[in-house]
């Protein structure tokens, strides 16, 4: 190391300023979408090209056509499925056919690893060899090497204010006449170029010199100089390995039967036009996709550089000269690597402009994880399970969660700029809105859609995609309005702690990507969210009023079961009121939810539905008796609804009103911490619910014999049982949620028009210490018993969502 | 042209390239330090060298659009490849002059032609004189490599004035 590039002069060093605005991640965000669509997109090629392989088509058909005929031989297969005997052995017949394809299945799915591992192998190597590549290409000169100069010396002393305590390898680039930089490099191998033109600068225009070598410098400080390569290693690595071969052999589908017999009439496009220009017109969205995901990544490294430098380049600010100089891209290249000057001049004046995200990035994201979800879903519910539920839950499970998370860092950006106002409506149903838009045009650009085309495979109603899409939506707008008041809540805050931001989108990201998971699956299915009614009652059919109670507390609903048998479920249902709370109380300091006002809204509406749950739990056993006659009430073998099943559905389903109305009234109430509220709101009174229907409401009317059974039951305080009551506590929450989402739609919209959604003045009064112990120790209990509730549904769980693929 | 001259173009040259590019760089430095004072000192050594080890590289065409790279939008007329390409070439037509003449042309003589005294450079020894055809020769020579090199018009004629200048007040002396 030369004397120029040690710390001799930190005596120099400016004095402190501030620090940059820290970015939020959603470049790394952006980064792991690419990959997922990359690998999504090049698993399907992949597959595409081991179908184009004769040897491996024949093998395949083979192998298909002998695992079919044992399992039409087999008994247990053409037997009617009566009993749940029937169903294992029908499960069984699953798992054996599943057996007798798998080395076959396992032969593909091998291609198409060793496929990608080819492809990102490729990535990998052409972003270690960048350095070396472009050192050699440029014929970069090290000015260490020449010991100190009035260049070097300049260049470590902006290092130096940069406060970046690692000194690049400074490479003079003396064929450029540019008058640019770069920072490139490996990790613990950062290289600075700086073009001959640019060390002319120097001299002619020092204050653009620094300007330019600030933003260089920027890259190494914001590091984001591993990602940026990595970018664009993949992109390379995406069109060589996985592009080219798939459009050559688009062309000459026998190249590898034939590699000399081409003929026009073998060409995809004439011997199966149809497909092929679905395929090919999917493929060219698919690489513009990629292509503009890789753009936006190094859009948005330059803004955030420009920014970070324009920190440290006040004194003598050239940095918007120069960037005002810059030519304004044409708008065929608006979505370019490099962002328009005025946007960059934007950040540059108020770096809270980086925090902002467009509407088209979120429909990128939202088709990136349709394509994700599409194609993954498919190729591992072909490969690795017989379960396609499982395959498109696991799927929507990560994809989702990506998406989310995107969404939330979106939203967090925007309620940045300036927490203290109102949220706009563009936040809350506009960012979701935009990422359901461009999740739906992502489904219909997968490759399997296009391979299905000419099948006729797809053949989901239009009515079912409407509700299926509509549910997405709301939930999306709901999820949306949780992240926009806990963003705010956590950003109104001058002295947030660090790990807020990270806790929300973990909060959003843990009950979105589930509630996702269970959506998904169940969009692939026609009718997958038009169950109907509950059946009719066993006995007493002909009583309207009775009848109509045991189709509506019975209705059926496709994918409740699997959010009321998921441990991940109250899980995250907990941390959408836990996560704001504890933020929140970080502080202490006036207008913290533990301050009298809101908190006492929350538990007095709490406090109030317990007493009516309790109500509700000694008046049902003492009105039904009443309303239904005994001969109803007496158990019968007759097929139907019995009015054991009728009774308990109807207590959840009153006790699930109640905690609606709870969370309603909270919402309406409540405006600082709004949903995080209403949410504890509606999860403590909902444990509440259930503790008094397995502990009082049941053995109560076990009691007083409701069901009218010819011998007085006994043992009635025994049957409780912890299982029970996790079941009963999902039951109610989400059957509440189902009522107090729309609700809450309807709220956010009349506040949002009438802009009342300022938070609410400071009291002045602090908390009483003891009122904050006591009430801290209830929330960990609260918290506590909803994450034990949640461990409880692990074994039904398992039947639900594990248990056909893994038996 | 006269018929002792030789055309520029066929000759090769026999000047050894450590010592032209000793001798190149020591005629360029000054006129770099009168046209383009911002490359003098480390940045023409730096360039200098880079411009010996690539002689055609300033004939390059640096591309702008780089999606990584950051800068002004503007090129930079480095002059020092420029005017070492062009004081190369009126050293090699000057030796080749020389040769077809039947005299030798020596550094020093080749200093004290374009002008280049200094301590260790006595007015003293031979001498090389040129006819102002030759001298116009040299201006079109070193005109014509700056205008390859990128150089605006305007700019290779101040160029090629610094060049015959100094080679002018040496002519002047001899």
């Amino acid at each position: 190391m030369t004397a120029a590039t040690t710390r001799d002069g930190e005596q120099d060093l400016p004095v402190a300023r501030p620090e940059p605005i820290r970015a939020p991640a959603a470049s790394r965000v952006h980064f792991l979408l690419l990959i997922l669509t990359v690998v999504a997109t090049g698993a399907f090629i992949f597959l595409s090209i081991y179908l184009l392989i004769p040897a491996k088509v024949q093998r395949l058909n083979a192998t298909v056509a002998s695992c079919t005929a044992a399992q039409e031989a087999d008994p247990a297969f053409t037997a009617p499925v009566l009993t749940d005997e029937d169903v294992e052995r029908a499960k069984e017949v699953s798992r054996r056919f599943q057996a007798c394809m798998s080395p076959t299945l396992l032969d593909s799915a091998t291609f198409v690893a060793v496929g990608l591992a080819v492809l990102f192998g490729s990535a990998i190597v052409i972003y270690r060899v960048h350095p070396w590549w472009l050192v050699r290409r440029r014929r970069l000169v090290r000015l260490a090497d020449r010991g100190p100069g009035p260049l070097l010396e300049e260049l470590e002393r902006l290092r130096r204010e940069m406060r970046l305590t690692r000194c690049p390898d400074w490479r003079l680039a003396p064929l450029a006449r540019t008058t640019g930089g770069q920072a490139f490099g490996v990790p613990g191998h950062r290289y600075l170029q700086i073009d001959a033109g640019l060390a002319v600068l120097r001299v002619t225009d020092p204050p653009a010199f620094r300007a330019v070598v600030r933003h260089e410098l920027a890259h190494l400080r914001n590091r984001d100089v591993d990602q940026t390569h990595m970018t664009i290693s993949t992109w390379r690595a995406f069109v060589v390995v996985a592009l080219v071969p798939y459009l050559a052999l688009m062309l000459h589908p026998n190249l590898f039967l034939n590699p000399l017999g081409w003929r026009w009439e073998h060409v995809a496009f004439v011997s199966n036009p149809a497909s092929a220009w679905y395929r090919f017109g999917s493929l060219l969205v698919l690489t513009v996709l990629v292509y503009l995901t890789r753009n936006a990544i190094l859009r948005g490294r330059e803004t955030h550089a420009d920014a970070t430098a324009a920190i440290f380049d006040q004194p003598d600010s050239a940095l918007p000269t120069v960037v005002g100089r810059l030519p304004a891209p044409p708008w065929w290249r608006r979505w370019g690597t490099h962002p328009h000057p005025r946007r960059r001049l934007a950040a540059i004046h108020d770096p809270r402009l980086l925090l902002t995200a467009g509407f088209w990035e979120l429909v990128g994201v939202g088709i990136a994880t349709g394509l994700v979800c599409g194609s993954m879903g498919f190729l591992i519910g072909i490969n690795f399970t017989v379960d396609p539920v499982l395959a498109f839950a696991v799927t929507g499970l990560v994809a989702g969660g990506l998406a989310v998370g995107l969404l939330t860092v979106a939203i967090w950006r925007t309620t940045a700029r300036d927490p203290a106002a109102p949220p706009s409506w563009r936040t809350w149903l506009g960012n979701p809105t935009a990422l359901v838009v461009g999740f739906l045009a992502g489904t219909f650009l997968t490759l399997r859609e296009s391979s299905t085309v000419s099948q006729d495979l797809a053949s989901i109603s239009p009515t079912s995609w409407m509700v299926a899409t509509a549910l997405l939506l709301a939930g999306g707008v709901v999820l949306s309005a949780w992240i926009t008041s806990a963003a705010r809540g956590v950003l109104e805050r001058p002295d947030r702690p660090g790990w807020g931001m990270p806790a929300v989108v973990v909060a959003a990201v843990a009950t979105g990507a589930v509630w996702f998971a269970v959506w998904l699956p169940t969009s692939q299915i026609d009718d997958g969210f038009a169950d109907g009614w509950g059946a009719p009652p066993a006995v007493g059919a002909d009583i309207d009023w009775y009848t109509w109670v045991a189709a509506v507390t019975g209705a059926g609903y496709g994918p409740m079961g699997r959010l009321v048998f998921n441990p991940l479920t109250l899980f995250g249902l907990t941390l959408l009121w836990l996560v704001p709370l504890l933020v929140a109380t970080a502080w202490c300091r006036p207008l913290s939810p533990l301050q009298p006002g809101p908190l006492r809204r929350a538990s007095t509406a709490t406090l109030l539905g317990f007493g009516a749950v309790v109500l509700l739990s000694v008046a049902l056993p003492a009105v039904a008796p009443l309303a239904v006659p005994a001969s109803v009430r007496t158990g019968s073998d007759a097929p139907g609804v019995s009015f054991e099943v009728i009774y308990e559905n109807t207590t959840i389903a009153l006790a699930s009103v109640i905690v609606a109305a709870v969370m309603i009234t909270v919402l309406v109430r409540v405006r600082s911490h709004g949903p995080a509220l209403a949410m504890l709101a509606g999860c403590a009174t909902t444990v509440l619910a259930a503790v008094v229907l397995s502990y009082l409401a049941e053995p109560l009317a076990c009691h007083v014999n409701v069901g009218a059974a010819t011998e007085a039951p006994t043992g009635c305080f025994d049957d409780a049982t912890a299982g029970r009551l996790s079941t009963r506590a999902h039951w109610t929450m989400l059957q509440a949620i189902l009522v107090a989402a729309p609700a809450s739609l309807i709220v956010a919209v009349v506040r949002s028009l009438r802009r009342r959604s300022a938070p609410e003045a400071p009291t002045g009064a602090r908390p009483v210490r003891g009122v904050v112990v006591a009430t801290s120790a209830g929330l960990g209990l609260l918290a506590a018993v909803s994450l034990w509730l949640a461990v409880l549904t692990a074994p039904v769980a398992y039947q639900v969502w594990l248990d056909r693929a893994f038996g | 042209m006269s018929r002792h001259t030789i055309e520029y173009r066929d000759y090769a040259g026999p000047v050894q390239s450590d010592l032209n590019e000793t001798l190149v760089r020591e005629l360029t430095e000054p006129l770099i330090a009168d046209l383009s004072p911002a490359e003098q000192g480390e940045l023409f050594d730096l360039l200098s060298e880079a411009h010996f080890a690539h002689p055609e590289a300033y004939t390059r065409r640096d591309r702008t659009n780089d999606p990584l790279a950051f800068g002004l939008p503007e090129l930079t007329v480095l002059l020092t490849p420029v005017m070492l390409a062009a004081m190369n070439e009126a050293v090699r037509y000057v030796v080749a002059s020389a040769l077809a003449r039947g005299t030798r042309a020596t550094a020093n003589a080749i200093r004290r032609l374009f002008g280049h005294r200094g301590p260790d450079n006595p007015d003293t020894g031979d001498t090389l004189v040129l006819t102002d055809q030759q001298w116009s020769e040299i201006r079109r020579i070193v005109e014509q490599v700056a205008r390859k090199g990128g150089v605006a018009a305007d700019q290779a004629e101040v160029i090629a004035d610094a060049v015959i200048g100094r080679g002018a007040s040496g002519r002047t002396a001899s």
